[in-house]
């Protein structure tokens, strides 16, 4: 018999509402941050106000190049801001309170497209050539609503160049020719251009079923209309529309095939620009039988290599800009200038970066190694630990000598290092002994010199200490770390500084706002978690790619935890040799890795055989370190063989960690250490 | 429209007769072959359907068939007995099933489900800290609109967003990846009574984060994770509430769940759904649950 059986609903529930409450309320502590929102998405198609004229702006030549631009760079590097930017919801911003009349002579129109919506405009029987056409359609009727769109802000603005009577003199009436109910003022054309778009959603939904709506040519629809304005309105006679197309690679390849041959086709007025992730602008082909090339059809502005040596001060500025948005007073700089890109130059000068970043090393004091050292020294689980490291160590080269000869905490960056060198058979404890007396004396050593174990080592092992007890170091504090930490990603950066500012409260000084090291920390740990979570949602290899960074990670997790630190600070790697090679499934795995942002490849050139060589190498994403308890500094790097990566790649559960436990056998770390698993450190807010 | 809803300890308790078509997906894990056998064993005749996300076709036993001929090819079973098989079905399947047969005003259509004993979670009692993870996808298409429930959704505009969410917290994240998104305008729809007592609570672990993160702070909402009917009578609230430019349900939560979602689908032809589809692992689940069957009709 059934367990029940009825019609209709049940019974409303109460108890899961104090549930809600509770979540509820948990979140709101953090909608104090003035940081929270880091997404361009989150800030509207308006961020006029937000937006820091970044360093590289000079570069992308926007006054006289009329060639279409390829934006690329990896996740939360600032393309979508910097796309918005360009369009006309910021030139034309209510917020802007003067704008220029040279404004006009560019008009961004951004589209980002509903890839939801634009995949579901293939197959289903029809043939690629009609889909081709429908997708114009449909580029052409949300451009042209864009464009029309741009007037009525033009007219809301500041610009002198239309007002509101003049928007509603012009008339459209030419467009008939596509189509008789677009005709009449911006209102009318709009409302049949929204119409246009219902009917074509109506029959997308319904192919067989309802009329095949009449398609629009996009290009030449779009330049009847920039030809209706530019004869009545003067000022837009020259006017160049560049439209900015946001996240390109998601759409299908036969879209992305049109958007190609718009870009091959680009002239004045209308220029098409693209923006993609690292990576993602493989297929070149166009509708035609030629493809597109980079500078003869479009030139790429890479921003994260444009951003590689000023994304320090670049944070530093957005990150005054935050505060200042949030009343933050006595802020060392003028906000109008991160707005103005005349003020670049200013911004360049030493004395402005200096007093910059002097203000935001305040905020986010980094301990020296000195003050690192001391905190093993400090606590009481580290401390004890490190004695016991060292007195294993002795035990086990059958060594007399006590724990005190090695254990001296004036010398604590030392003394650490000790417990590494003693667990090296090269290394006799009788020597070590000498080098640390003459170190105490200030005599020529080996701690420091050129030998300098200290310097090599230090790092290595105090990440080795703290990963014992899972605690959270204050290694990854800083302004300078956080940077690090970052590597080009705003969107990372400003959560590690939303995260850190949480429990501030309301501050009205920058003076005030110091964040400890510890807290610091704590937010790196957390917001790594975060970030890390997130790996799942990139992409249709998602679950897969968060599987082999979990497995990379928990490997250079392994790499630290070598006792002799004989390698200290791995956290990149190169594929050496095995006994089957990489398939292309394997090699696009990789790819999309890198287009996500989630490993870094790099070019490394090696000497073989007096045959210089360049290889390459991976290296982890740095935002995912302090999660692992591993270092951030690229370092030294772990060779695997082509097998060790095909299971990174697609291995079971299983052999993910039969891979883990084979290094923990080859690094002898025994199993009273800790226990190498893929998650393995706790998380979480 | 009026359901009749069924809970059994096993499908053979379940209260029903035969049925003169069955529907039925790849089976992956032990209580989707248990519910195909079932099915197939009380059925006249079995017919396997799968959803082809890269060309937004089907596949009748193995046989490539577009969506828009789905209708024609139930024609058949017009007034007859259909039981759609939704353990192995996965929702693109069972949602356009319900459209297909939404023009068959008088037939009765049944829809059987299968609760899991446990879903798989390999990290559960290895390692307390992970011990909420699941695995239970392997690669995810996206979010891709399925024929017939085809919305566009705009920046811009005022559209409401339902997410029906299950364990899975990282496809609500991948949403919001991909889609141009307003959390403001976002509903959520936990499952609360879940399957089982405390499941509700890997549901939240996972999900909460990106409430936090994506600032989701209201409009929160509790329906049985079995209970198809208390969904679609919660979309049809939130339905009618304010006026709005487009409303989009995205069931990613539980079959159930999904079930209320695709028959609130076909009661309103200006919803449109937001789907990932994930691609189900294999042994995904352990163990047979609860059955359920869900009869209703579209007149």
């Amino acid at each position: 018999m059934p367990l029940y059986q009825f019609f209709g609903s049940r019974k409303k529930i109460g108890i899961p509402c104090l549930i809600g409450e509770r979540i509820m309320s948990s979140m709101s502590k953090s909608l104090q941050n003035v940081f929270a929102k880091n997404r361009a998405e989150e800030l509207g198609l308006d961020v006029w106000q937000h937006f820091v004229i970044p360093p590289f702006f000079d570069s992308l030549d926007l006054v006289v190049a009329r060639k279409p631009r390829v934006i690329m760079g990896g996740r939360g590097c600032g393309k979508t801001m910097l796309l918005r930017y360009l369009s006309h919801y910021s030139t034309f911003s209510p917020d802007r309170d003067e704008i220029p009349e040279t404004a006009a002579k560019q008009i961004g129109i951004y589209w980002k497209a509903d890839t939801q919506f634009a995949a579901a405009l293939s197959g289903r029987g029809l043939d690629e050539t009609e889909w081709i056409v429908a997708f114009g359609h449909e580029v052409a009727l949300r451009l042209a609503v864009e464009i029309l769109r741009s007037l009525e802000n033009i007219a809301k603005s500041k610009c002198q160049i239309l007002n509101q009577e003049d928007l509603t003199r012009l008339r459209f009436d030419k467009l008939a020719a596509f189509d008789d109910e677009l005709r009449g003022n911006v209102n009318s054309v709009l409302e049949a251009l929204e119409k246009k778009c219902l009917s074509f959603r109506l029959w997308s939904n319904n192919i067989r079923k309802v009329q095949q709506p009449v398609f629009f040519p996009a290009r030449e629809f779009l330049k009847t209309l920039i030809d209706i304005v530019g004869h009545q309105v003067s000022s837009l006679q020259k006017t160049i529309y560049m439209v900015y197309i946001d996240e390109y690679e998601n759409l299908c390849e036969y879209q992305q095939k049109i958007i190609n041959t718009y870009l091959k086709h680009s002239e004045p007025p209308l220029i098409f620009n693209v923006a993609v992730k690292r990576n993602a602008l493989r297929d070149r082909r166009t509708l035609g039988p030629e493809s597109i090339s980079d500078i003869a059809d479009f030139r790429t502005h890479d921003i994260e290599e444009y951003l590689k040596e000023e994304f320090p001060i670049f944070a530093a500025e957005i990150l005054f800009l935050h505060l200042s948005m949030a009343n933050v007073n006595s802020i060392p700089i003028n906000v109008e200038d991160l707005r103005d890109p005349a003020a670049l130059q200013k911004r360049k000068q030493r004395e402005y970066k200096e007093a910059v970043f002097n203000q935001a090393r305040k905020m986010f004091p980094e301990p020296s190694l000195d003050e690192l050292g001391q905190t093993v020294f400090d606590d009481a689980f580290l401390h004890r630990r490190l004695r016991d490291e060292i007195q294993e160590a002795l035990k086990k080269r059958s060594c007399k000598l006590s724990v005190e000869t090695f254990f001296r905490p004036e010398h604590a960056r030392a003394t650490i290092v000790s417990s590494a060198l003693l667990n090296r058979p090269r290394n006799d404890p009788e020597q070590i002994k000498k080098e640390f007396d003459k170190l105490e004396k200030s005599e020529e050593n080996r701690f420091t010199g050129p030998t300098n174990w200290i310097h090599n080592n230090f790092v290595g092992c105090l990440l080795h200490l703290y990963n014992v007890h899972s605690k959270v170091c204050p290694f990854y504090a800083g302004f300078d770390t956080f940077c690090h930490l970052s590597r080009g990603n705003l969107r990372h950066f400003l959560e590690l500084c939303n995260k850190s500012t949480k429990q501030c409260g309301s501050i009205t000084c920058i003076a005030d706002l110091k964040i400890s090291p510890q807290d610091q920390a704590h937010a790196a740990r957390q917001a790594s978690s975060a970030f890390l979570r997130e790996i799942r949602a990139c992409g249709r290899l998602g679950n897969r790619l968060y599987a082999f960074v979990m497995t990379l990670g928990s490997l250079f997790t392994l790499a630290h935890q070598r006792k002799t630190q004989s390698e200290p600070e791995v956290c990149h790697f190169a594929i050496t040799k095995g006994a089957s090679n990489l398939t292309d499934h394997d090699t696009d795995f990789l790819r999309e890795a890198v287009k996500w942002s989630v490993i870094f490849e790099e070019r490394e050139t090696k000497v073989k055989d007096s045959v210089p060589h360049v290889g390459r190498q991976w290296v982890l994403n740095p935002i995912y370190a302090p999660y692992f308890l591993i270092t951030y500094r690229k370092r030294r790097k772990l060779d695997l063989t082509v097998d060790d990566v095909i299971v990174l790649i697609r291995g079971s559960y299983d052999e993910r960690r039969e891979l883990l436990k084979r290094f923990q056998v080859r690094w002898s770390i025994g199993s009273e250490e800790i226990v190498p698993t893929l998650f393995s450190n706790p998380e979480g807010d | 429209m009026q359901i009749r809803m069924q809970k059994a300890c096993c499908h053979e308790a379940l209260c029903c007769g035969s049925w003169n078509l069955a529907v039925v997906g790849k089976a992956v894990d032990e209580r989707g072959k248990k519910a195909t056998e079932f099915a197939s064993s009380k059925a006249e005749a079995v017919i396997q359907l799968h959803y082809k996300v890269n060309n937004n076709s089907l596949q009748i036993d193995g046989r490539r068939v577009e969506c828009e001929d789905l209708q024609s090819e139930l024609e058949p079973y017009a007034d007859r007995a259909i039981v759609l098989e939704a353990t192995t079905l996965g929702f693109a399947e069972v949602l356009l099933c319900c459209l297909a047969l939404k023009s068959y005003r008088a037939l009765h259509t049944s829809i059987l489900y299968t609760e899991p004993a446990l879903y798989n979670a390999p990290r559960r009692h290895e390692e307390v800290l992970s011990r909420r993870e699941f695995d239970l996808s392997d690669d995810v298409w996206g979010y891709r609109a399925i024929p017939g429930v085809i919305q566009e959704l705009q920046e811009g505009k005022s559209q409401k967003i339902v997410f029906l969410l299950g364990y899975e917290g990282e496809r609500f994240d991948r949403a919001f990846e991909e889609l141009p998104l307003v959390p403001k305008n976002c509903y959520i729809v936990l499952g609360v009574p879940a399957f089982q007592p405390g499941w509700e609570m890997d549901s939240f672990s996972n999900n909460v984060q990106v409430m936090q993160e994506r600032q989701i702070r209201h409009q929160l909402f509790f329906c049985g994770a079995d209970n198809p009917l208390a969904i679609m009578e919660r979309l049809e609230r939130i339905y009618g509430q304010a006026e709005s430019e487009g409303f989009f349900v995205a069931p990613i939560g539980t079959k159930p769940q999904g079930i209320g979602a695709a028959l609130f689908a076909c009661n309103h032809d200006d919803v449109g759904i937001l789907y990932d589809h994930p691609s189900r692992r294999q042994e995904r689940t352990v163990g047979v649950g609860s059955c359920h069957l869900f009869e209703f009709s579209f007149r």
